[in-house]
């Protein structure tokens, strides 16, 4: 079973869903990252969503375009590849995944990008900047190396495209509820379930609700609606930026972030499947 | 593929949709307005009409009178400096902007490098009644304020871009993420023959204009078609406007001009075909400048509108089929010949034309003996570039 399978399947067990917490590779340093990974997973971050550091993250918003540039020029990519590959030494059944952009994938190559993906233990692979018809720039190459290829689905997506991010979409589905780039300045709002419906109709994986998570009514909404799990990002971010000097206050406002959303995890009953 | 294009979204291998998923649905309805449009004759008229009584099309041919001396040359510049606004930027506007109207959109993004785009986005805006807001890298704000100045003046927001390098790309960037939240009122005219497809086909389509008049008035002037066209290359949308009518005549050598910056072999340059290798970016595959990594390259060019790392996807192709000529021309050279042409022609060229003209100049001068007909495509005017000329020759006690 793939580890976002039994990521998923645990979470039932539980009565909950999964809070995936997004990072920066290296912010704001390597060692003080690596630190808050820790605090993130203790207070039950049920996966790692990560990105490599880009110059022109055009799907991001401000928030996380501090991150980007904090690390910048500070953490290159072979260097990111390598503090994954600790994280992944610390947590071998944690789900990690990659969030990044087309260049960086593409340059020096497809293959090499995911041979190191697979050989720093990473599950899956975003490429904000490749839409669903666009996939095979990358997908002979993820799949070469096992890694599962995450699809995001808009809520302006009609049904042809949901029914093409349904069926290629692996490990998981990333919903976004709403317009515009990653931020918390634009609140998540509840998925809309006729999307998740036809998701489910043509047989997607589980959805995880994305952008703008960053309150536990957020995730109960999201939940309500049909969402399987959620990632929190930017305000994850901003965090970072609040506490700069101070890394012992940011693990404790990392902790802080992922037991609030989770309190808001819980599934009260079952849900029918 | 799911998305059932109307018209090929690749040139060769370059092209593509590379936004972000949300991005997929408005370019699926901008390619279909735009389809739709193109054939649609009340359409075309409106916008023939639109360019020939306001902004001042067919523009001259003009035959050079003293640079040439002492050659055997024939040199000849399209006007596209005559054009209102002031650069070619003003044609595929125009189009954007009835596009614009036709999907029931209220406002326009834009992003601008030079302030040429902004400034005709913001003419087009007051003209039809559009909101307006315009990205601009801040380092260019400050280069070409005149540009700013104008826009404003013509009712458009313009916002400074602090991010990255500060210059066109990131406004590139900022004008996407504005639109990926926005595309339900707002247009994305994007200004030039780069981006995501239909983006580049139809940039190019509402400039071909430019070549098929250059093409009708050599043939009536010469009686023949010209050895050589050249056009200076940012994004592409002059150079390919100028070209696609020439590019079946094969006698017609197509030469696209990058810039050279400090030089192509120094980190300052802008020379994306020349010196760069495929990529991904502002949503297209096409030839870029990127680090080993995959880091987008800051460019650099003394022209605000060639400081670009990277160029439109069929000029990529065109340049690998062998049928476009890739050269590049340095800061100094550039500003030498926008001097020349000022002095000797009593002509006032953008910096961006003046790459052009560098190159066509250095080979004319080549050859003397060659009886030739050349044509470049003078592609704006160099009122916004008056400061950064005179400092740069100060800076050399030329002036
Ligand atoms: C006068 C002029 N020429 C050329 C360019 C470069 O753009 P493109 O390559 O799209 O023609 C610009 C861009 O701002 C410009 O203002």
């Amino acid at each position: 079973m793939s580890r976002y399978a039994a990521m998923f399947e645990s979470a039932r067990a539980e009565r909950s869903a999964p809070v995936i917490a997004w990072s920066v590779v290296g912010d704001p340093t390597p060692e003080t990252w690596l630190d808050t990974v820790d605090a993130l997973v203790s207070a039950g971050a049920a996966a790692l969503e990560l990105s490599i550091a880009f110059s022109d993250p055009s799907a991001d918003g401000p928030v996380n375009q501090g991150a980007y540039s904090r690390v910048l020029g500070k953490v290159d990519k072979n260097h990111a590849v390598a503090l994954i590959k600790q994280v992944r030494e610390r947590y071998p059944d944690l789900p990690i995944g990659l969030m990044t952009y087309a260049n960086l994938v593409y340059i020096p190559s497809p293959e090499a990008f995911y041979a190191a993906c697979a050989a720093a233990g990473v599950d899956s692979v975003l490429v904000a900047d490749v839409p669903v018809h666009e996939v095979e720039i990358f997908s002979d190459r993820a799949a070469a190396h096992d890694i599962e290829m995450v699809l995001i689905a808009p809520p302006n997506a009609q049904e042809p495209e949901l029914k093409a991010i349904a069926e290629q979409s692996q490990g998981f589905v990333y919903l976004v509820s709403r317009a515009g780039v990653t931020g918390t300045d634009r609140e998540a709002q509840s998925p809309l379930k006729s999307v998740i419906a036809t998701l489910k109709k043509y047989g997607a994986p589980p959805t995880v609700l994305g952008f703008g998570i960053s309150r536990a009514e957020h995730v109960r909404n999201a939940i309500a609606a049909g969402a399987d799990g959620v990632v929190v990002g930017s305000a994850f971010a901003k965090l970072v930026a609040e506490h700069l000097d101070d890394p012992a206050a940011l693990t404790a406002a990392s902790t802080g972030l992922v037991t609030n959303l989770r309190s808001g995890a819980g599934i009260e009953r079952a849900a029918p499947r | 593929m799911v998305s059932s294009h109307i018209t090929g979204p690749y040139f060769g291998e370059y092209g593509g949709q590379f936004v972000p998923q949300i991005l997929v649905e408005p370019l699926r309805q901008l390619e279909k307005c735009f389809v739709e449009a193109w054939s649609d004759e009340t359409f075309r008229q409106e916008y023939l009409s639109l360019l020939k009584e306001y902004a001042g099309r067919p523009t001259s041919l003009t035959r050079v009178r003293n640079l040439t001396e002492g050659t055997r040359t024939r040199l000849y510049l399209k006007r596209e400096d005559l054009l209102h606004g002031g650069a070619h930027k003003t044609n595929q506007v125009i189009g954007q902007a009835l596009l614009t109207k036709r999907m029931g959109k209220s406002s326009i993004i834009v992003e601008t490098g030079a302030g040429q785009h902004g400034v005709a986005s913001a003419i087009a805006a007051a003209l039809f009644g559009l909101r307006c807001r315009i990205y601009m890298g801040r380092i260019d704000t400050e280069r070409q304020r005149p540009n700013v100045e104008r826009m404003r003046l013509l009712g458009a927001e313009v916002i400074p871009v602090d991010s990255g390098s500060r210059t066109l790309k990131d406004a590139c960037n900022e004008a996407l993420r504005d639109w990926s939240g926005s595309y339900e009122d707002s247009h994305y005219v994007l200004g030039t023959a780069a981006g995501p497809h239909p983006f580049p086909t139809i940039v190019r389509e509402f400039q071909r204009v430019i070549g098929d008049e250059a093409r009708a008035q050599i043939l009536e002037r010469e009686g023949r078609l010209p050895d050589r066209v050249v056009a200076c290359v940012g994004g592409g949308s002059n150079a390919i406007g100028v070209f696609t009518a020439f590019v079946p005549d094969e006698s017609v050598e197509l030469v696209a001009v990058e810039p050279g910056g400090l030089g192509v072999d120094t980190d300052k340059h802008g020379a994306s075909i020349g010196k760069g290798e495929a990529g991904v970016f502002f949503g297209m595959r096409s030839k870029l400048l990127s680090d080993p990594d995959g880091q987008i390259f800051e460019s650099h060019s003394i022209s605000a509108g060639l400081d670009f790392p990277s160029v439109g996807p069929e000029l990529s192709y065109l340049v690998d089929s062998g049928r476009v000529r890739c050269e590049a021309a340095t800061d100094d050279e550039a500003v030498g010949a926008f001097v020349e042409l000022t002095k000797g022609e009593g002509i006032i060229p953008a910096l961006e034309s003046s790459h052009a003209l560098t190159f066509a100049l250095k080979e004319i001068r080549a050859e003397p003996d060659r009886e030739q007909v050349v044509v470049v495509n003078l592609s704006g005017r160099g009122d916004k570039d008056l400061a950064t000329v005179t400092s740069y020759l100060r800076q050399r006690g030329e002036l």
